[in-house]
């Protein structure tokens, strides 16, 4: 009924919206950070083909033919150490799925850029998680592109995929303020209460 | 009076035209045009639509030239081999962290998530990064603060501003 003492109590507005102007980052533009894959569907075709099918018949992780990390903390660790060797490094994430956390993905452009070694940093189509997950829980694989790999997926992959750029880093110029509004709402407050 | 101005048939004759409009403003609300009701939605919410202009922007200006040029001294000792000054760099991100809060002004996680509350570094290159064994982030800086962000709880979780139709782009 819509005399009911629910709906009423519907009708008196109690909050009210605001829209609070917020700061944004002027270097994080998260589209621009991911470096473009040209070719989405044969990259991971390639990948599937060539590294993951072979992955899920191998039981233990010392049996792997290639030299690869699935642990972040790995692939940390292997992106900071200085002085390894110079082999470029592949490294596929899994960026537009759910399950991975953002604060984690939001780390990993930049450290792959101070990487010592060059970093071909790969971000995958949607729904690969589903494959990734009995290989890594966060769907990260760094793959060493030694002797061991085969030649032409490593070619293929560096050309379909654009390099790390971080524009903001390598030269100075003054970015606009970008201020965004963010949605929240209020208590409305009478000014009987208020005394 | 009134009664002139409604026999009055010429189109356009400017003494009843006046006195028309003035008799309509003087009748008050109804002239006006019909006013629109408040929106109030399910919660019991009174949307209102966002505002064209953004109040005291020259903070936001402020905060964001302090960031950046922080950003430049970090930048030089991060990636190339030109000495950037660390102390200089902490001081702005100091300076910038005050004026915000002097002024009552926000910052989005994005840019809080790369300063150290403690020594005001920029957080790019941390001193350790990892996953804890209890299944936490913890990004540790220079001088040995650790940031921790329990991704272990709700790995889908999603700040306030990341979710859907939070944030407007004015």
């Amino acid at each position: 009924m819509s005399g009911s003492l629910k709906s009423l109590d519907k009708k008196v507005a109690k909050r009210r919206q605001v829209y609070k102007p917020v700061l944004d980052n002027p270097f994080t533009n998260e589209a621009h950070m991911w470096p473009h894959v040209h070719d989405q569907p044969l990259v991971w075709q390639l990948l599937q083909c060539s590294i993951l099918n072979k992955l899920a018949h191998i039981q233990s992780k010392d049996d792997y033919p290639w030299e690869l990390y699935t642990e972040f903390n790995d692939i940390v660790q292997y992106l900071s150490s200085e002085g390894g060797s110079s082999d470029p490094v592949c490294l596929f994430v899994c960026n537009k799925d759910p399950d991975v956390p953002l604060v984690l993905l939001q780390q990993i452009p930049l450290l792959c850029y101070m990487a010592p070694m060059v970093v071909k940093l790969v971000q995958l189509p949607k729904s690969a998680m589903a494959i990734f997950k009995p290989v890594s829980k966060y769907g990260m694989l760094l793959l060493r592109c030694d002797d061991r790999v085969d030649r032409k997926f490593v070619s293929q992959i560096q050309k379909n995929v654009d390099p790390l750029r971080f524009p903001w880093l390598d030269a100075v110029k003054y970015q606009r303020t970008s201020v965004k509004l963010l949605k929240t709402t209020v208590p409305i407050v009478s000014k009987k209460r208020q005394k | 009076m009134e009664k002139k101005i409604r026999q009055c048939t010429v189109p356009l004759c400017p003494p009843c035209h006046y006195w028309q409009k003035k008799d309509k403003h003087n009748m008050g609300k109804k002239a006006q045009g019909p006013r629109t009701k408040p929106e109030i939605d399910v919660n019991g919410t009174l949307l209102v639509p966002p505002p064209r202009t953004i109040a005291n922007q020259d903070h936001f200006h402020r905060l964001n030239y302090l960031y950046q040029i922080s950003a430049y001294q970090t930048r030089t000792t991060a990636k190339t081999t030109a000495k950037g000054h660390i102390s200089l760099a902490r001081n702005y991100i100091k300076t910038m962290d005050l004026v915000s809060k002097k002024t009552k002004t926000s910052l989005l996680p994005t840019i809080k998530r790369t300063i150290c509350k403690k020594c005001h570094r920029l957080l790019w290159t941390p001193k350790k990064l990892e996953i804890t064994h209890d299944g936490a982030l913890s990004v540790t800086c220079a001088c040995g603060t650790v940031k921790r962000y329990n991704i272990a709880a709700d790995p889908n979780y999603k700040t306030y501003s990341e979710r859907e139709d939070n944030l407007i782009v004015p």
